[in-house]
């Protein structure tokens, strides 16, 4: 099921989708197998063999629909929502894996030191993680950094490479192909699938970038 | 007790029932393709229906087994052998110990399961065993196997089973007829091309691994184009990138995508895409949600009947 919370890419939307992921997960409820969230959506994935058992429940999603509406409700009462880290990640802009700068300067019209002072300025939001384990869609990125998808993906994006594209940034948490413009390096690790809490992130944690000059 | 792999085939990994719940963290799902072949080699030998196995793909690998085994292969038939004896398909064998398995040629299927009573160890990563190769989690070493791979498993067996065959059409639609529901985007589809999906033979691509397999096919296109806000895709889901080849998304896949959704297979007909081999051709019929819910609760009376009569036979 795919709950729809507007159709513009915007804080507030992400918000909305944010509050609802955060009030059903911690309802936790039988029968839902995965929240996904991201920008403007939430899905939720039912586990269907659940409501073999559950005859009174003709049809899952009305008891789902029932879920959403007793989520929205508590809304005003939310003392669930986890504990959100801000978290500091170190960056070595301009290193020589993410070549990408003196290209965008050019693009942009902005010195390379101006679009790492913008990129450094914001503090973003996890709107969503996605595309690898780990991965986090950041923003909003300054308007003035706004830039294009590469028109031909690399093959080889190196882990740890901060990227920009459109009006987000994000974080390679693997080596991986990638499209967007790759601004910098950090040596946080992301992702560590056999650790505590495999991802470094969570959908709604916010994230600071600090300039190093090594990592 | 461990099974030793002689010689590595194409894409062989340790896969159990995945691990649901990290979704949210990008973390897929992974787990066995053909959930259904899986779980029946697991009734077989007794097990839980999500203990670790091994998937197999074609080129299959050779194994030896170095003490007495009760397995289960299930699913493709590679013809495969113990010791130069042919092993039935979708059946249980008590095997001694030295004993090499192989498998001769690819009969029918894409994916092949081998399970052992007792399951396969390797450690759980957030839950479970299932490798996902591209991210290198779980499973051994969160990678394929490779010659030399040292598969540990625990037999304790506490009186002999019997070596059952199972009867397992029933768990896929008959003639390669897969169903699905219509994703958030496929009113996006043009009109010929809504009836192109149900009216045309699709074939399976070239391009297919875990993550999914590209339909050969018409060329299928969107009324309106541009740019999609990523949103969530599972399993089973039907994309359309702008090449206009369909993609079906496998148990590898991300869990969130950029490319328009089309279409979502029905839950009961996800194994029946993950045994199709490259080349090999099928429908695909819209169907509407109460059908995809009653296609679903009788794929899994069924496999909850096989069950039944395993635990009947052993008794």
């Amino acid at each position: 099921m795919l709950v729809s919370m507007g159709d513009e890419l915007s804080q507030e939307t992400n918000d909305r989708v944010l509050s609802l992921f955060h009030q059903l997960e911690a309802m936790r409820l039988p029968g839902i197998r995965d929240l996904v969230p991201a920008f403007n959506t939430l899905a939720i994935i039912l586990d269907s063999a659940y409501f073999d058992r559950e005859a009174s429940a003709s049809d899952p999603l009305d008891l789902v629909r029932r879920w959403i509406e007793q989520a929205l409700r508590s809304e005003a009462v939310s003392t669930s929502v986890p504990e959100q880290i801000c978290l500091e990640i170190p960056v070595w802009y301009d290193h020589p894996d993410t070549p990408d700068l003196p290209y965008l300067s050019d693009l942009l019209r902005l010195s390379p030191d101006e679009i790492i002072r913008l990129h450094a300025a914001v503090t973003y939001r996890v709107f969503m993680l996605g595309f690898l384990p780990g991965f986090p869609y950041l923003g909003l990125l300054d308007e003035r950094l706004a830039s294009p998808r590469l028109a031909r993906p690399r093959m080889h994006v190196p882990a740890g490479s901060v990227a920009i594209a459109g009006r987000q940034t994000g974080i390679y948490p693997l080596e991986s192909p990638g499209g967007w413009n790759l601004i910098g390096k950090t040596s946080v690790r992301l992702y560590d699938p056999a650790g505590l809490r495999p991802t470094l992130l969570r959908p709604g944690d916010t994230v600071r970038f600090i300039p190093v000059s090594e990592i | 007790m461990s099974l030793i792999v002689v010689k590595s085939g194409i894409m062989d990994t340790i896969q159990d029932a995945g691990r649901p719940g990290n979704a949210h963290l990008g973390v897929p799902v992974a787990g066995a393709a053909d959930r259904a072949a899986f779980s029946v080699g697991n009734l077989l030998v007794g097990n839980q229906t999500d203990t670790a196995a091994i998937e197999i793909h074609w080129p299959a690998p050779v194994f030896l087994l170095d003490s007495p085994a009760f397995i289960a292969l299930c699913g493709a038939d590679f013809g495969a052998t113990a010791n130069g004896i042919p092993l039935k398909p979708n059946a249980a064998k008590y095997l001694s110990g030295q004993t090499e398995i192989r498998f001769g040629s690819r009969v029918s299927g894409a994916r092949a399961y081998l399970c052992v009573r007792g399951g396969f160890q390797v450690p759980r990563v957030a839950g479970s065993c299932s490798t996902h190769l591209l991210s290198g989690t779980g499973g051994y070493d969160g990678r394929k196997l490779q010659s030399g791979d040292r598969i540990q498993f625990d037999i304790t067996l506490q009186e002999p089973l019997v070596e059952l065959q199972a009867r397992i059409a029933g768990l896929y639609p008959p003639d390669n007829t897969i169903r699905f529901i219509p994703g958030p985007e496929y009113t996006s589809l043009h009109d010929h091309d809504m009836q192109a999906l149900e009216r045309e033979n699709w074939q399976i691509g070239l391009r297919s691994d875990r993550m999914g397999c590209e339909l050969s096919g018409p060329l299928l296109a969107l009324k309106k184009t541009g740019e999609m806000v990523s949103s969530a895709v599972v399993p089973g889901t039907i994309q359309l990138p702008p090449g206009g080849k369909p993609f079906v998304l496998l148990n590898d896949c991300q869990t969130t995508g950029g490319y328009p959704r089309i279409g979502q297979i029905v839950e009961a007909d996800l194994s029946a895409v993950a045994r199709l081999y490259p080349g090999e051709t099928f429908r695909l019929v819209k169907v509407n949600r109460e059908e995809a819910l009653l296609a679903g609760y009788l794929h899994r009376l069924y496999l909850r009947r096989l069950a039944q009569g395993c635990r009947w036979h052993m008794k």
